[in-house]
């Protein structure tokens, strides 16, 4: 078990090393740097470049972002004078994860409902709303559903917050267009599953023992459902992170993703290295933990023979 | 790497970001997000965080829109651009135009210290510090002894430590040599380069205003006006609230030498930089002015109460390579011009623009109260000559000994209003001059890097004035100039520029200017296109925002809001 996890530690070191030493190559090949503008001098610019070290090679400068990182230190805004990466990630943070957690939350939720709804009801009305709302949610972008949402509701009827973050009625709008495609996914998932367990023998034998429809629904058929669904959670979380960019511009929110897009736009070099490393460590560390889980749950593992 | 373990990732993440949540400290914003209700509470928006509130270093236009709510210079401009008693109470100036003479009020910065005349003589010298790299020093060179500071030669700290040490003593006596001087508190003395009609003005903008000292010092360079808690104010308004990326907030500054005339008791300033979403806020009345109606939305507000249209001091041209192997031709530079309908471009594509007939827009004098552009003249047609255009392009190609153009590029920075300005140029030039031309809409950095390094055929960009004076525009073609990134040199046009220079009066002045912009146009190392404006709007009830033709957008000082 001991060398099994010293292995698995060792490749997601290997990765997150592979991952910035990617991102840093890449994001020193696209053209422009943080001074480049057209207002300022050419002199004034050199300056603010050696300044901050862009005069180096590349291979210092890769070398001096390693000595911070084991310092522990993401480094400094180059284009806010004076605010380190890591305060900048803080304030995103917790926008993100919560605008991330409410909309997989509802569209999880209603998807397992729709999707029973419909495969009880296959061929009838329930099924077709289902389907519905699975192709409209699946081929309408985030950001039209978002644009849309914002002029029925907080145009016209002024039910809701237009913009902004902050209030629980803030993330009423975005939370619902950043999940709709989650919703979709999930509803056609769940329906398909627990089509095929209703036909199934053993559901037809509990229904004709007796068995309430509730308590089929419990032990059999929503169980049997899930299990997709759990499978497609990884995807469908990285799809809200990543669909969350368009959402969170039209709603003028606080969130990581704009943070990340302004910093590449800006090319603020410490800030797309310090999300790029944060992300990498999130989804490693998440790695790491269910390689270890599965060394716990598979005996086979343990004993040395992995892959 | 990933493959069967997904479930277990997901589950993680998921219960992570539960977790995030809940722990999370999110500011409850909805008591001051809910605008549009408190009395005399402007509500704007800036658009986007200013990165940094130093009025030394940035050149941030963001940063420029509020530090000139919360401070002030020597002068303030009013809505036709006139220089009025800011900081300074009056002025003389010197018989050969070399002195200025500045008479300080009595004026407080925010935390009660007196404004003082070595504040400025302070911020001056650290703007032209070549070691604080401040971005927008140059608009200082007009000072005796600014130049020596903008053009010295820092040494790398990282290779030459004891040379850059060194080169702090040096710095100190250039600094002490610069043209400003604090004889008391309550007097500034500014000495020139050389006399320049258009510098009072300039005292206006950011990088002129003052610093408080002592202050700043304490704090540290890097400090200052990172936080408002680092900054002093001496301006209508101070900074009440600062959340990055969500709203930046102010409040009336009681110490305001004329807070007698400041009648808002605040501004609400939230960062919504969809355009879409601003115009939704405005529709919801939960903005009170929009400063730029975004082109698409133009039709909606056009007509309404509150509209108004003004011109601005930009103009919009092709810059041209003039080493391209094809564009090295003036009769082919001159045929891409006379296939452009400027009239048609500048009612269809842009809107309420005007046609460029010269480069220099008419919103600018060439000395005060003077325009230039009757100077210059109509030069260039407002529609497109077809068959002048394919004669000079087949001229200019007979010239070059060559038979057909080479591949010509338009390099231009991605957006949804300059897409639709590049494609209608590559239409114009299709059908009015049969040349298929090749748009690439690059973001903003790798276009200007592209630029920098020259490869294109032209570039579609925009130049707006820094001061009022026809200089702001014709500096940037002349051999000297820093900001001349299209290698251009004519030598007519350089000793018309120079001549311009020592002419002893404004109107011999003018007129050199003129010749030199005559010289420019027939040339076209630029193709102008046309001249835009501002489209603006306020709800009812709202009026006196300022708005300027150069610097920070406007001054929210005397606004007043009546719902």
């Amino acid at each position: 078990m001991g060398r099994y996890l010293l292995g698995r530690c060792l490749r997601t070191l290997v990765a997150l090393w592979a991952i910035i030493s990617l991102t840093f190559l890449v994001m020193h090949l696209i053209p422009g740097n943080p001074f480049l503008a057209p207002q300022v001098a050419p002199a004034i610019r050199q300056r603010l470049i050696v300044r901050y070290g862009l005069d180096l090679p590349l291979w210092r400068q890769y070398l001096l972002y390693w000595a911070g990182l084991l310092r522990g230190s993401l480094g400094v805004s180059m284009v806010v004078p004076g605010r380190t990466v890591r305060e900048m990630i803080g304030a995103a943070l917790p926008v993100s994860a919560q605008l991330g957690a409410e909309a997989l939350g509802w569209s999880v939720t209603l998807g397992i409902v729709l999707g029973l709804l419909a495969a009880f009801h296959m061929n009838r009305t329930w099924d077709y709303v289902a389907l519905a709302v699975a192709v409209l949610g699946l081929s309408v972008p985030n950001f039209v559903i978002a644009a849309l949402l914002d002029y029925v509701f907080a145009v016209r009827l002024r039910l809701l917050p237009v913009a902004g973050w902050g209030g629980p009625a803030h993330s009423v709008l975005p939370a619902f267009a950043l999940g709709c495609m989650s919703l979709a996914l999930v509803s056609r998932l769940v329906r398909f599953q627990g089509a095929e367990v209703l036909n199934l023998d053993y559901v037809r034998t509990a229904r004709a023992k007796g068995l309430p429809w509730s308590a089929i629904l419990a032990r059999h058929v929503l169980r049997n459902a899930m299990l997709p669904v759990l499978t497609t959670l990884g995807p469908l979380a990285a799809a809200v992170v990543v669909g969350s960019l368009a959402i969170e511009r039209i709603f003028a929110i606080p969130g990581l993703g704009s943070a990340f897009v302004r910093s590449i736009l800006d090319r603020d070099y410490p800030v797309i290295l310090g999300v790029t490393v944060f992300y990498a460590c999130v989804l490693l560390g998440f790695n790491f933990l269910v390689d270890v889980l599965y060394g716990v749950v598979d005996p086979r593992i343990r004993l040395g023979k992995e892959d | 790497m990933f493959g069967m373990r997904r479930p277990v990732a997901a589950l993680l993440a998921l219960a992570s970001a539960l977790f995030l949540t809940a722990c999370g400290h999110g500011v409850d914003l909805a008591a001051t997000a809910v605008a549009g209700s408190a009395h005399a509470v402007l509500n704007i928006d800036w658009g986007t965080d200013p990165p940094g509130l130093n009025p030394i270093t940035t050149d941030n236009n963001v940063s420029f829109d509020v530090l000139n709510q919360v401070m002030e210079g020597l002068t303030r401009l009013n809505a036709q651009g006139v220089p009025q008693p800011g900081i300074a109470a009056s002025w003389g100036v010197g018989a050969r135009g070399l002195t200025y003479t500045f008479h300080l009020r009595h004026a407080l910065w925010s935390n009660g210290d007196p404004v003082q005349a070595g504040d400025f003589v302070y911020a001056w010298r650290q703007a032209l510090d070549p070691r604080n790299a401040a971005q927008d020093a140059s608009e200082l060179q007009y000072i005796a002894g600014a130049s020596a500071l903008l053009h010295f030669s820092l040494p790398d700290p990282k290779t030459h430590p004891t040379a850059y040490a060194a080169a702090g003593t040096q710095i100190s006596h250039l600094e002490a040599a610069l043209g400003v001087r604090a004889p008391n508190p309550q007097t500034l003395v500014v000495t020139l380069a050389r006399p320049t009609p258009f510098w009072l003005p300039l005292t206006s903008l950011p990088v002129y205003f003052p610093a408080d000292q002592s202050r700043v010092m304490a704090w540290g360079m890097g400090r200052y006006g990172s936080n408002p808690q680092y900054m002093s104010f001496d301006g209508p308004f101070v900074i009440s609230a600062w959340v990055h990326n969500q709203y930046l907030d102010l409040k009336k500054n009681p110490k305001y030498w004329d807070a007698a005339h400041v009648q808002l008791a605040g501004v609400h300033g939230v960062m919504v930089s969809s355009a879409a979403t601003v115009d939704n806020l405005y529709q919801t009345d939960q903005l009170d002015v929009l400063p730029s109606i975004p082109p698409q939305f133009l039709s909606e507000y056009r007509g309404k109460p509150g509209f108004h249209s003004t011109p601005l001091a930009q103009v919009w041209y092709l810059q041209v390579n003039v080493n391209d192997p094809a564009f090295k031709n003036v009769l082919i530079r001159r045929a891409f011009s006379e296939a452009i309908d400027r009239a048609a471009f500048a009612s269809k594509v842009v809107p309420g623009s005007t046609p460029a007939y010269a480069l220099t827009p008419p919103t600018v004098d060439y000395a005060p109260g003077r325009p230039f552009s009757p100077l210059v003249g109509h030069v260039l047609p407002p529609t497109a000559d077809p068959a002048l255009a394919r004669r000079d392009l087949a001229d200019g190609l007979k010239a070059l000994g060559l038979t057909v153009l080479p591949r010509v590029t338009l390099l231009l920075p991605s957006s949804s209003t300059t897409d639709l300005e590049a494609a209608a140029l590559q239409g114009m030039f299709q059908q009015n001059m049969g040349v298929s031309v090749q748009v690439e809409s690059v973001d903003f950095k790798t276009f200007l890097q592209l630029m920098q390094q020259g490869r294109y055929s032209m570039v579609l960009a925009a130049w707006g004035a820094d001061y009022n004076d026809p200089t702001t525009f014709l500096d940037l073609f002349t051999a000297h100039s820093p900001f001349n990134t299209i290698h251009w040199s004519d030598p007519a046009y350089n000793a018309d520029m120079q001549a311009a220079q020592s002419a002893p009066d404004a109107a011999r002045r003018g007129a050199d200017l003129a010749a030199a912009e005559k010289e420019l146009l027939a040339q076209l190392p630029v193709i102008p296109l046309y001249w835009p404006t501002r489209n603006w709007t306020e709800q009812p009830g709202v009026r006196g925002i300022v708005f300027y033709l150069t610097g920070p957008d406007y001054s929210l000082k005397g606004v007043t809001k009546s719902r």
